[in-house]
């Protein structure tokens, strides 16, 4: 048999006792021929390992970190679902937009049949121009979410990039949010995808406007915790369930969630789909530099 | 406890982590932590340069967490290798600034008396001087291994080596090593070999 080089022996004996599988003393039993060669080396390795492993960070220290560590993971995955929620929005908003114009158009001709009808049934009932023209007059929603979407990613951007954001942005969203509030008559009889899309914006302004409160000085912090206030009650009078602001930060848990299934991000909107761009950064794909054979 | 990392059973945690859930990110930097603060003041000899880029390393992970893939490395090495760019780069920044490293400057150990406080700040400093004048390969096999506690086969992933040179880089490390601190000072006595 082939004799093994002393490199895969240290290796071997070296792994077999930092992971508490062997000590030194039955690794050297082991190899009675190498033993001699072995010891200093072993011991050596040993006592860098254990020096090593005795120094720790402080406390304080350790527990500090972690919180700046949560903390900002906290709000990462925050603006992480806001900026997806708003460039879905801008989306629909463009797509509204199209809409928008094909409903016009659509009124106008519906209009000029409605009108050329009458003129030659004049028995036609005013009732039933009505219902014709209705499913054009009945949506007028679209452009109000859309001008509280393009509000809410104003202030975000500002937010995002750290730039003071003045209270009368904040005002100027409350007005708009108090616009689409008095379009909604009945909430409930809205169809699905319109509440769905109302139920995302007045979650994301929450969200945003507890970011701005929580994060910019006065006059700002009071006008959003103002505007908090007229979301709860838009929130209220339609019944949708706003969602929980995530902590700051958490403690370790007792057992993590994540062991028995992947968990959703604390949001009531839409969660993104992961990102599996290719890492471009140097954090994203990081290269040993320097690394000589010796 | 073994220092060696498990990446099989540590991938749920890793994704959920990437998936941005609080509690694996706590795991995650539960787990993690000690050791890149290990490594980096392997590294470093600082313990001011230890917590500061330890917590940069960790925000760096937050910003790429995403990004990071199976197929390219376990988790560790990926994480290392931050690390290791972390302390290259406050090196050069160092050498811009024409400041030298100092070694064992307030080097902090927990729930120790200043006896052993002493006696740790003196073999700390002892093997990281010697460790400092081993070539560069020598010193990452040294810190990955020993101070991180990764694996030879992470160690080897971290450096973009096979296992069988990180093997040798490790044997002549160690040689050299125990040439420059056997002259420093007389070995440690071990009262007890069993493992620990």
């Amino acid at each position: 048999m082939k004799a093994r080089r002393l490199d895969e022996v240290l290796d071997e004996c070296l792994s077999a006792y930092l992971e508490g599988r062997r000590s030194l003393d039955e690794s050297l039993s082991l190899y009675p021929s190498l033993r001699e060669e072995l010891e200093p080396l072993l011991r050596t390795a040993i006592e860098v390992a254990d020096t090593f492993g005795e120094s720790s960070a402080p406390d304080h220290i350790e527990d500090r970190v972690r919180q700046e560590f949560l903390t900002s993971a906290s709000v990462r995955q925050r603006a992480k679902l806001l900026t997806y929620d708003l460039n879905f929005a801008q989306r629909v908003g463009q797509m509204a937009g199209r809409k928008k114009r094909l409903l016009i158009l659509a009124a106008f001709a519906v209009g000029l049949g409605v009108a050329g009808t009458l003129a030659v049934k004049s028995d036609i009932s005013s009732e039933s121009a009505r219902r014709e023209t209705a499913p054009v007059a009945a949506s007028p929603l679209s452009p109000a979410v859309g001008d509280l979407r393009d509000a809410q990613q104003q202030l975000w951007r500002r937010a995002n990039q750290g730039v003071d954001v003045s209270p009368e942005m904040i005002r100027a969203l409350s007005r708009t949010t108090t616009v689409l509030d008095s379009q909604v008559s009945d909430f409930s009889a809205l169809d699905s995808e319109a509440r769905l899309e109302l139920e995302r914006a007045i979650a994301d302004q929450y969200l945003l406007l507890h970011l701005i409160a929580n994060t910019q000085s006065a006059p700002t912090a009071p006008e959003a915790r103002r505007a908090l206030g007229v979301t709860q009650q838009v929130a209220r009078s339609w019944g949708i369930d706003l969602p929980q602001v995530p902590p700051a930060a958490q403690a370790s848990p007792a057992s993590p969630a994540y062991a028995s299934a992947p968990s959703q991000p604390p949001s009531a909107t839409a969660s993104p789909s992961p990102d599996n761009e290719t890492p471009s950064t140097d954090t994203a794909t990081p290269r040993i530099e320097g690394g000589n054979s010796p | 406890m073994s220092p060696n990392s498990h990446a099989q059973g540590e991938r749920p945690m890793v994704d959920a982590a990437r998936a941005g859930d609080a509690s694996a990110l706590s795991e995650l930097y539960t787990l993690y932590f000690p050791r890149v603060y290990r490594y980096i003041l392997a590294r470093t000899g600082n313990t001011y340069d230890a917590e500061d880029l330890a917590e940069e390393v960790f925000m760096r992970v937050l910003e790429a967490i995403e990004r990071f893939q199976w197929r390219e490395a376990p988790f560790s090495a990926w994480l290392f290798r931050i690390a290791h760019n972390a302390v290259i780069s406050q090196r050069r920044k160092e050498t811009a600034r024409g400041r030298s490293s100092q070694l064992s400057e307030g080097l902090a150990v927990n729930s120790q008396g200043p006896d052993e406080l002493v006696e740790n700040r003196l073999a700390l400093g002892d093997i990281r001087e010697a460790a400092e004048k081993l070539p560069e390969a020598q010193r990452q096999v040294i810190a990955l291994r020993f101070a991180a506690g990764l694996s030879v086969a992470e160690t080897a992933r971290t450096m973009g080596k096979g296992e069988g040179n990180v093997k040798v880089i490790q044997h002549k490390a160690i040689v050299k090593l125990r040439e420059m601190m056997g002259q420093a000072r007389p070995a440690r006595v071990y009262e007890s070999e069993t493992a620990r």
